[in-house]
């Protein structure tokens, strides 16, 4: 091969080198942005410092769950209905361990050690 | 030119930050700084936690309960307005849960990148912001709660007629 025919070759290998590389950081920028702004980063338990830790592993073994579903074939009569309830309940039992989700409290001014705002005259807490 | 200069000061004092902190507020932030965030950062991940079981357990009560009861239902010539209408609200509130902690986790990254020290009045502000959010939040977790009693109530009644 001589040596102006090698030229071109290398020239086009950078070239198409180049544009992988281009195109992988793109795309792998608009996937980031798509993670972040549709909010499924939020739901990603596997960032750094969101990994459940063993005391939540444990709490979430002692939480009964019901191996149920209703079958959409199923038989509509007192008895299906009954152990319907009853798994439904055992389900709404496990919801209500949570007390209070997303209370307020938790960014008090009191939560957060800040001392209360004064209360203009006239004003009631 | 006598009306720039009314207009500039007009902008000026409406632009600028009125401050609803008194000076004790703002010193206490400012020295609590680190306090404040790592308070914060403990608070995201109880919310990361939170969020993961609520969704989980919304995603069960639906698969495995209300969405085949209602399918079924349907089959079988018995629909009932009650039940689907519980139904499709509980959809749009969870819909709207869904949105709303995506929301309110923006913000409260917006929060955790704020420079406490430097910026306190602005840092209570989004604090604010961010409490209003939390506030939208915890609505949609108690209307999803009515709901789901009330599709119990239902089904109980639907059992009563049977």
């Amino acid at each position: 091969m001589t040596k102006k025919s090698e030229k071109p070759m290398n020239y086009n290998l950078s070239i198409l080198g180049l544009a992988a590389i281009i195109i992988a950081v793109a795309t792998t920028s608009l996937s980031i942005i798509i993670y972040h702004n549709s909010g499924d980063i939020y739901l990603d338990r596997s960032r750094p410092g969101f990994l459940p830790d063993e005391k939540e592993a444990a709490e979430a073994d002692n939480v009964k769950k019901e191996n149920y579903t209703f079958s959409e074939n199923a038989d509509v009569n007192k008895n299906t209905m009954e152990e319907y309830l009853e798994h439904y309940q055992t389900e709404l039992n496990n919801l209500d361990k949570i007390q209070e989700p997303f209370s307020k409290d938790a960014l008090s001014d009191e939560a957060l050690g800040l001392p209360k705002e004064e209360l203009k005259d006239g004003e009631q807490s | 030119m006598k009306k720039l200069l009314v207009i500039s000061l007009v902008a000026v004092v409406l632009v600028s930050p009125v401050s609803a902190l008194s000076e004790e507020q703002t010193s206490e932030i400012s020295q609590s700084c680190s306090t404040i965030k790592q308070h914060l950062k403990n608070l995201q991940l109880a919310d990361s936690r939170t969020r993961s079981f609520l969704g989980t357990a919304y995603q069960d009560f639906l698969v495995s309960y209300i969405t085949p009861l209602n399918v079924n239902l349907v089959k079988n010539n018995r629909p009932s307005t009650t039940i689907s209408g519980i139904y499709s609200d509980i959809l749009d509130t969870r819909a709207k849960f869904n949105s709303r902690f995506t929301t309110y986790s923006q913000i409260f990254e917006q929060l955790l990148a704020m420079d406490c020290q430097k910026e306190p009045e602005n840092f209570y502000a989004k604090i604010e912001e961010a409490r209003e959010a939390r506030g939208k939040l915890e609505s949609s977790t108690k209307k999803m709660r009515s709901l789901l009693g009330n599709h119990y109530t239902a089904v109980q009644k639907l059992e009563e007629g049977l």
